[in-house]
């Protein structure tokens, strides 16, 4: 292996898993938070896709689809949340499961029905179409742009978390959602808050997805299945574990498929099943 | 009150009397309109199954094929009679069967045309053949079907995974190099593909320097464009699906190999299968290997788009629409020279002997009942500000063999 193609493939792990990351630590937050494996979250990345899609067909602007298509994501989980997950809490958890599994099959014939079942790609903006050198090796520029932009929303949801009011509750949240709510905190709206966000974070990786590779009716399926992973080798409900097993699946894969061609996804299930021997809760607890 | 009762009990009321007289009225003048109907010689209705995958990544093909056929029907004497019954397989071969069976058993449906995907055809093929029921297969191109799993009763009227393939390595060897790197998708239709251009490619006398194998929906080129990179082969070929062929030439573009001068060249017509569109620049000067082009200029394909686009003005005009017509136009001459009727045995000899100039050019069947077709090698292009996939080279007419030594075995129907 050449070391140009080692750089190569450690970047593209590095980009892969901080796309990861915006669907994974929604995921997490979701989980951690209200304690529902949302399984329509690959659908509404996928919508997210398609909206950034459209977007750009009608405007030929990738900037505004990249700012408008999570906002349009977020008010659909709104509403999701709002008319569909709440009247569930407190059941048995398996119908929220059933629940959102339903509302993924709904959302992605949807798809099919309103964009057909061609395959479509969102333009990259002219700016980022090239390539820049990394240590004598190409690399395309909107490669760079997605791990930059991962990275900055990443710090700043960590900062968020923090750093700030709506943070402090988010990680009582985790820990004790019983004790946030007797301290006269409106869980409900918590709840409707991260779930809308997690949306809208997702999406975010959709529009990114749908211009890096392209956006098709099968895609939502491969998207939850990471993020599933992802969140389950960082450990369930921790935002960190989520952002770290994000960038462990992503450089798997990369050198997987580099060592083993035709097994790189058996590389990513064996790296999970390492890891739950050693840690069954995953790589960390705390958010 | 009881003298009333048994008045009641014992006759009709006017009002029924005045309902079961409309409803006899009515009951004899549709018979007596059926029995006009048998002496004015209407005939039975000719029952055409469909299956297609309605859902997935390949829906859009399924319906340009289904409206291929229709319009072929469209402009044949039997458009009054055509039923169409349509069933989707969900990519999936069992449930493929499933539905054939439910066509050919409960429907009762005289012919089926057949699913896209290879794997789904076999089946359906396998199907057909037990139940001697007509099966013509736009798409799939299974070589096995050309061989040890032939059928009297099957007809690739599009392809086989050969045809589509094998005969375009000699062009890739003579204008490119003998350095070949092959890649696809590791399932049937990639791996029978590869196989035969690595065949084909070592009895020219050239070399396979790589080869790379992955999953159906892989996102990621990153590795294997590295490798190719490194190995710096003269042509790059093989087989990928519409989303992952998207993938792999974005992304062979944007590490800047498509700038230094390595060509693709994709089987099985793979750039013409998705609008262009999705792959922006990055698939300008690549190739690929195919039976058709909108863009031949013989008259039979100019004629099919100008009709076409009169019967559904603004409709995407795209390669699965001819072979859906083709299919079409096979079972229409199968019931022409049966006397109108869906008698499957005469059918079946009428279009085994079939010649005819289709769109694509003169086409034909095999012993094997392949389809025998004219070859091209097309190139992207941008032309007027749109990007089109352009026939460069005419290859020639290409069968596939139903020969103990051809591709799929030998065929012994």
């Amino acid at each position: 292996m050449s070391f140009p193609t080692f750089l190569i493939n450690l970047l593209y792990g590095f980009t892969i898993g901080s796309i990861l990351i915006l669907i994974s630590s929604s995921l997490s937050l979701i989980f951690g938070v209200m304690g529902v494996v949302n399984l329509a979250h690959g659908s509404l990345c996928m919508l997210g896709a398609y909206f950034g899609l459209t977007l750009v067909l009608w405007t030929g602007n990738f900037w505004l689809a990249l700012i408008v298509a999570p906002i349009v994501v977020a008010f659909i989980g709104f509403l999701m949340e709002v008319y569909t997950l709440r009247p569930l809490y407190g059941l048995d958890p398996l119908l929220q499961l059933f629940l959102t599994l339903g509302l993924s099959m709904i959302v992605s014939n949807l798809v099919l029905h309103f964009w057909g079942g061609d395959v479509r790609s969102i333009s990259i903006p002219e700016a980022l179409k090239g390539n820049v050198l990394i240590l004598g090796t190409v690399y395309p520029s909107f490669r760079l742009f997605v791990f930059i932009v991962s990275i900055s929303l990443v710090i700043s949801i960590w900062f968020l978390i923090t750093q700030t009011k709506w943070g402090i509750i988010l990680r009582a949240g985790v820990h004790n959602m019983e004790l946030v709510d007797a301290l006269g905190i409106n869980i409900s709206w918590v709840f409707t808050l991260v779930f809308t966000f997690g949306c809208g974070l997702s999406s975010v990786a959709g529009v990114i997805i749908g211009a890096l590779h392209n956006c098709n009716t099968n895609m939502h399926t491969d998207l939850l299945i990471w993020g599933l992973l992802a969140v389950v080798i960082g450990g369930l409900g921790s935002f960190r574990g989520a952002v770290i097993g994000s960038l462990i699946l992503g450089v798997s894969e990369a050198f997987g498929a580099l060592l083993m061609p035709g097994l790189a996804k058996f590389t990513i299930y064996t790296v999970m099943v390492v890891i739950l021997l050693l840690r069954p809760e995953g790589l960390l607890k705390e958010i | 009150m009881k003298k009333k009762e048994n008045r009641r009990n014992k006759g009709l009321t006017r009002r029924q009397f005045v309902m079961g007289s409309s409803l006899a009225i009515a009951g004899a003048a549709t018979g007596i309109s059926g029995v006009f109907k048998i002496a004015k010689g209407v005939s039975p209705p000719i029952k055409v199954g469909m299956i297609l995958p309605y859902t997935g990544g390949t829906a859009d093909e399924a319906r340009r094929v289904e409206t291929g056929i229709r319009f072929a029907f469209a402009r044949s004497k039997y458009a009054d009679r055509v039923e169409f019954h349509i069933e989707d397989d969900r990519e999936t071969p069992s449930v493929g069967v499933e539905k054939a069976q439910k066509l050919v058993e409960k429907v009762g449906v005289d012919m089926l045309a057949g699913p896209i995907h290879g794997h789904v055809g076999l089946a359906v093929s396998e199907y057909c053949k037990s139940k001697k029921k007509l099966c013509l297969l736009a798409f799939s191109g299974n070589v096995l079907i050309a061989g040890k799993n032939c059928s009297r009763y099957t007809f690739m009227v599009g392809h086989t995974t050969w045809s589509v393939s094998a005969p375009g390595a000699s062009y890739c060897f003579e204008k490119f190099g003998k350095k070949v790197y092959l890649i696809g998708n590791d399932y049937s239709t990639g791996r029978q593909i590869t196989g035969f251009m690595a065949a084909e490619f070592k009895r020219l006398g050239g070399s396979i320097v790589g080869e790379g194998y992955m999953p159906i929906g892989t996102a990621e080129y990153a590795p294997y464009i590295g490798q190719i990179r490194d190995l710096k082969p003269d042509v790059v070929t093989g087989f990928l699906t519409p989303s992952d062929c998207v993938n792999f030439t974005k992304q062979f573009d944007s590490f800047g190999l498509r700038k230094a001068g390595i060509p693709i060249v994709m089987c099985l017509g793979m750039y013409g299968q998705v609008p262009l569109e999705a792959y922006g620049d990055s698939i300008l000067g690549h190739y690929d290997i195919w039976h058709y082009s909108p863009w031949l200029t013989n008259k039979e394909n100019l004629e099919f788009k100008r009709d076409f686009a009169k019967w559904k003005p603004g409709y995407p005009f795209m390669d699965a629409l001819v072979l859906g017509n083709d299919v079409g136009t096979c079972m229409i001459y199968g019931l022409d020279q049966a006397g109108g009727k869906p008698d499957i045995e005469r059918m079946v000899d009428a279009i085994a002997k079939r010649e005819w100039l289709s769109p694509r050019g003169k086409s034909s069947f095999g012993p094997n009942h392949a389809i025998i077709h004219d070859l091209y090698i097309r190139q992207a292009q941008k032309i007027e500000g749109e990007t089109r996939m352009i026939p460069v080279k005419e290859l020639g007419r290409f069968g596939t063999s139903g020969d103990a030594s051809g591709p799929g075995g030998e065929c012994k129907m």
